[in-house]
């Protein structure tokens, strides 16, 4: 099958699984469940459970598995490493660095830990490039790589003072709780502060995802062939970040996804991004919506999304490995 | 004769403070020749190309082509005159042949948009010169390394350029590799596309060059048509080494002792 | 392809649009009927005004309530003071610390209950059909904003200080309908708080002994102390208790702060309690006391250390138990000025007051739970 039906495929996939995830959950319960179409015709509850509760959070799902997952793409092809993350360049840690301190320090208050871990976020990201500039070591990838460590490495000793100040019974739960990630108070409220920069930087690299296998080459030879390779990596990094920073800002720390997500989409369309970027974007997408459901379905409470995607993610990923062959996509 | 490249006084360091690499070194490369630099390992040749491709910036002194400084050509219309052949390339993603030489189009392609079919044919008939017609979908992680040179000179060719810069193109390469590329670069060179390649290999220069630069220590000691410049006095100048120039049939040999 | 993305991010900006345009949730404050099918027990409307200063109102008193959220137990226990309560709630958390549950035992219904899981959500909270959910106000953003989102019912109280007691009792008393009922409520607490603060009145601070209270906790071997903030109830009790905690004018966070044994040597404090929500306490006071470096504490060579009353809960708490506490550690630290004091009598008399039980009950129920310093 060409690749083009192929993506169609998942998409079709992706549309029906968020349709019948609507319906499931635990309500009425008791125990995971559907609500059928009759019920939700009658009984108020129940819708605006659906179009209150559930769909804002689903879509939000979609989001953040797409968004770690296109950020995933983009980092690993820019730095021809298939073993990095999103959350490289001091994003991750620094969104957790400014959620703890807006939860310990500056009060909890929804809008500030979002915005704290946004800004964060964006200056891990700063810090990165400004430390990466300076740099007399190595290539220009290298450099941003060991800057990006760096800056980890200090936003996560913050993250341990943070966690040492807090108070054990209120808010070290809540930064745990966070730092796992949940999507449990997810309204439409957030759902629509962050659909603008998500779906804006998801467009960005999905138009861009061409120049992305350009830019996994060698600096000098990608010039050759008349790229920009510094204004159009840091382009690229900069949507990948901004779609990170948000969905991580609402949903909290959520680890795997940007890295497997995009050796799935590989796997199955080959290297090339023009296909391997729009099939990480669906798989994600998918992906996300799988494991939100689980988290809120499965047991009585919820489960912290990140250990689903950890669990999940790495069972999907050795299926693939060991059934799935080399394929380059025929046309 | 009109200079295709032409370097002036180019001064360049690796950073402000360093010593540089070349001080004041002026070169020509006219349009429809084939100049090899040859020279020892580490005398600068890789950097003499990149300052030609633009990526890196003299310290003083100007690269000029046809006549214009580079920083007056648009990036992409750069890419169109120039292509490089780097010396080896590693990625850990297993393209197809055809993906990977398609992204030569880059420079014929505007910002957001992607290789249509006329590319492609482009990049086919490319893939078909250098002999790889049979692999074009195979994953290039699977190729050996020889034809991993060939995919690169494939890319090189689809970008069709008028000056082909080729960085040590034989050095990876087993001897019927090399005999076939050489073949396919004089058929270029016939063809009308300007060729300056660094080797430090003399019987391929001999073999593909009509002209000849010699580098040694960040100056260059001679340059000029191959037959003037490919001596054995030359040659063991440049390297330090006592070499002989042979001729046997008709062709040029180089012993060493 | 592309056209096919652009398709579904069409289709579904459409569906979203549609979504958030049509019914959003009744707002609080509309006087919209039950949101369940449950019959109503009579009576008009009513309005509560909660710990956050909301206006929450209801058709009618509501009869399926809920209690959520995090640190549910002490919240739970003080609902349950209306007699109300057990009839009315239908589902709440897990209210058990220290392997001890108070409201199993005390409430008559509870095996028909819905126990909530610690971690459940908006969701699994829809499920049990609630007119109204109590909880702290700590967890607005996490719990009650979307459970307003689908139109549940949210009041917050919070019961963690003196003052927010009579706050949020009234609170409660306009919810079950029963405003005699918090009425007594607050004259009990504020009665027994009184009784303490003039018994203690006129005290210069010379007088007041220098008191520290630990919260001792062991994870994994780890021993770590921890003081209070001076926001925290138990940092009042010392205070109303007529005496003076060392660490007041230490520069403490937003919660439980440890502290090192050397901090400890450094106030020298006259009296030291020990809190232990997890283990037993008298256990605790034991180990420290035959501890060689604990030894060398003034407090210790006094005699003056102290394992904090208990029974169900560790009475210090922000849990009704608290004015047992603040009794009891007034009596510790000032035994001077209680001398009349039966521990034993003042203890019956909160469980009869508050939950009702007689004498029989209480022996056969709480007597066997006492824990810590009693005589």
């Amino acid at each position: 099958m060409p690749a083009s039906r192929r993506l169609a495929a998942i998409a079709l996939i992706l549309g029906a699984t968020v349709a019948v995830s609507l319906f499931v959950g635990r309500y009425p319960g008791p125990g995971p469940g559907i609500i059928s179409p009759d019920r939700l015709a009658t009984d108020d509850l129940a819708q605006r459970l659906v179009f209150n509760l559930r769909l804002p959070r689903l879509l939000t799902a979609v989001m953040l598995g797409m968004s770690l997952s296109a950020a995933g793409a983009v980092f690993q092809q820019i730095f021809a490493n298939p073993l990095v993350e999103p959350g490289f360049l001091g994003v991750s840690q620094g969104a957790a660095f400014g959620a703890s301190l807006a939860i310990v320090s500056l009060g909890s208050a929804a809008w500030l830990v979002q915005g704290s871990a946004a800004a964060f976020a964006f200056a891990g990201l700063g810090f990165s490039y400004f430390l990466a500039r300076r740099g007399r070591f190595g290539g220009a990838v290298l450099r941003l790589v060991f800057a990006g460590i760096a800056v980890s490495a200090l936003f996560s000793a913050g993250v341990g003072a943070l966690k040492y100040a807090a108070d054990p019974l209120s808010q070290l739960p809540e930064i745990t709780f966070w730092l796992l990630g949940g999507l449990a108070s997810v309204t439409w409220d957030q759902t629509w502060s962050i659909a603008p920069v998500v779906v804006a930087s998801l467009f960005v690299i999905y138009r861009m995802r061409w120049r992305l296998n350009l830019l996994s080459l060698d600096d000098a030879t990608a010039f050759s062939m008349g790229a920009t390779p510094g204004r159009e990596r840091a382009l690229l990094l900069a949507a990948a970040v901004a779609a990170t920073a948000a969905v991580v800002s609402v949903c909290g720390m959520v680890g795997w996804v940007g890295l497997i997500v995009p050796h799935i989409a590989r796997r199955l369309f080959g290297a090339d991004a023009r296909y391997s970027v729009p099939a990480a974007l669906l798989v994600g997408g998918l992906f996300g919506v799988l494991c939100d459901d689980v988290a809120r379905t499965l047991l009585a409470g919820e489960i912290p999304i990140g250990i689903l995607t950890s669990l999940i993610g790495a069972l999907f990923f050795l299926v693939i490995m060991i059934t799935y062959g080399h394929p380059v996509e025929q046309r | 004769m009109t200079e295709l490249l032409a370097f002036e006084e180019v001064t360049f360091g690796y950073g402000p403070e360093a010593r540089p690499v070349f001080e004041c070194l002026s070169l020509g490369v006219e349009s429809g020749t084939a100049t090899a630099i040859l020279g020892p390992n580490g005398v600068g040749k890789s950097t003499l190309l990149h300052l030609a491709l633009g990526w890196l910036r003299a310290r003083s002194g100007r690269v000029l082509l046809d006549g214009r400084p580079l920083g007056a050509y648009p990036r992409r219309s750069l890419g169109r005159s120039m292509s490089l052949v780097p010396q080896a390339e590693r990625t850990p993603f297993d393209y197809s042949v055809l993906d990977y030489v398609l992204l030569a189009r880059a420079p014929y392609l505007a910002s957001l948009a992607m290789p249509g079919p006329d590319d492609e044919r482009i990049a086919r008939e490319a893939i078909e010169e250098v002999g790889l017609g049979h692999l074009c979908h195979r994953a290039i992680t699977t190729l050996s390394g020889g034809e991993r040179q060939n995919v690169l000179v494939a890319r090189a060719l689809a970008q069709q350029p008028r000056l082909m810069l080729m960085d040590e193109p034989t050095s990876h390469l087993d001897l019927a590799h090399k005999v076939r590329l050489i073949g396919l670069v004089r058929d270029r060179i016939a063809r009308g596309t300007t060729v300056l390649l660094t080797t430090h290999e003399p019987d391929v220069a001999a073999a593909i060059a009509t002209h000849l630069v010699l580098m040694r220590d960040g100056q260059i000691c001679g340059a000029g048509a191959l037959a003037d410049v490919f001596t054995s006095d030359n040659l063991s100048a440049t390297y330090g080494v006592p070499v002989q120039i042979v001729r046997v049939d008709g062709r040029q040999a180089v012993l060493w002792t | 392809m592309k056209r096919k993305f652009i398709g579904l991010l069409t289709a579904a900006s459409l569906l979203v649009g549609a979504c958030s345009a049509s019914g959003t949730a009744p707002a609080p404050g509309a006087s919209s009927g039950t949101s369940s099918g449950a019959v109503s027990p009579g009576g008009g409307a009513i309005t509560v005004t909660d710990a956050l200063g909301r206006q929450v109102a209801f058709a009618s008193a509501p009869t399926r309530i809920v209690i959520a959220g995090k640190a549910l137990f002490m919240v739970a226990d003080a609902v349950y003071l209306f007699p109300e309560a057990s009839s009315r709630i239908v589902a709440l958390g897990n209210t058990v610390q220290n392997k001890l549950a108070f409201i199993p035992m005390v409430d008559p219904g509870y095996g028909t209950k819905t126990i909530l899981d610690t971690a459940a959500g908006p969701e699994q909270i829809a499920a049990a059909r609630p007119d109204v959910v109590l909880m702290k106000s700590s967890n607005a953003e996490t719990l009650g904003k979307p459970l307003e989102a689908i139109g549940v019912r949210v009041v917050y109280v919070d019961f963690e200080t003196p003052d927010q007691y009579a706050r949020d009792l009234k609170t409660l008393g306009q919810l079950f309908g029963d405003a005699a009922r918090a009425q007594v409520l607050i004259a009990f607490f504020q009665g027994r708080a009184d009784r303490v603060t003039t018994v203690l009145a006129g005290l210069q601070d010379a007088q007041k002994p220098r008191v520290l209270l630990l919260y001792y906790t062991n994870k994994n071997g780890t021993v770590a102390f921890n003081v209070p903030p001076l926001s925290y109830i138990q940092s009042t009790e010392v205070q109303l208790g007529g005496g003076r905690p060392v660490w007041k004018d230490a520069q403490l966070g937003n919660g439980w702060t440890t502290v090192t044994l050397e901090q400890i040597a450094a106030w020298d404090p006259d009296q030291i309690y020990v809190v232990a929500y997890s283990g037993n306490v008298t256990d605790v006071v034991k180990q420290l006391k035959a501890d060689p470096q604990w030894q060398e504490l003034r407090a210790v060579k006094g005699s003056a250390l102290y394992g904090f009353a208990g029974d169900y809960y560790s009475w210090d708490q922000p849990d009704p138990r608290w004015v047992l506490g603040l009794t009891w550690l007034a009596a510790k630290i000032h035994p001077d000025r209680f001398v009349g004091l039966d521990m034993d009598a003042e203890v019956r008399g909160f469980y009869r007051d508050l939950y009702g039980m007689d004498d029989a009950a209480y022996d056969k129920n709480v007597k066997p739970y006492l824990s810590g310093d009693l005589p």
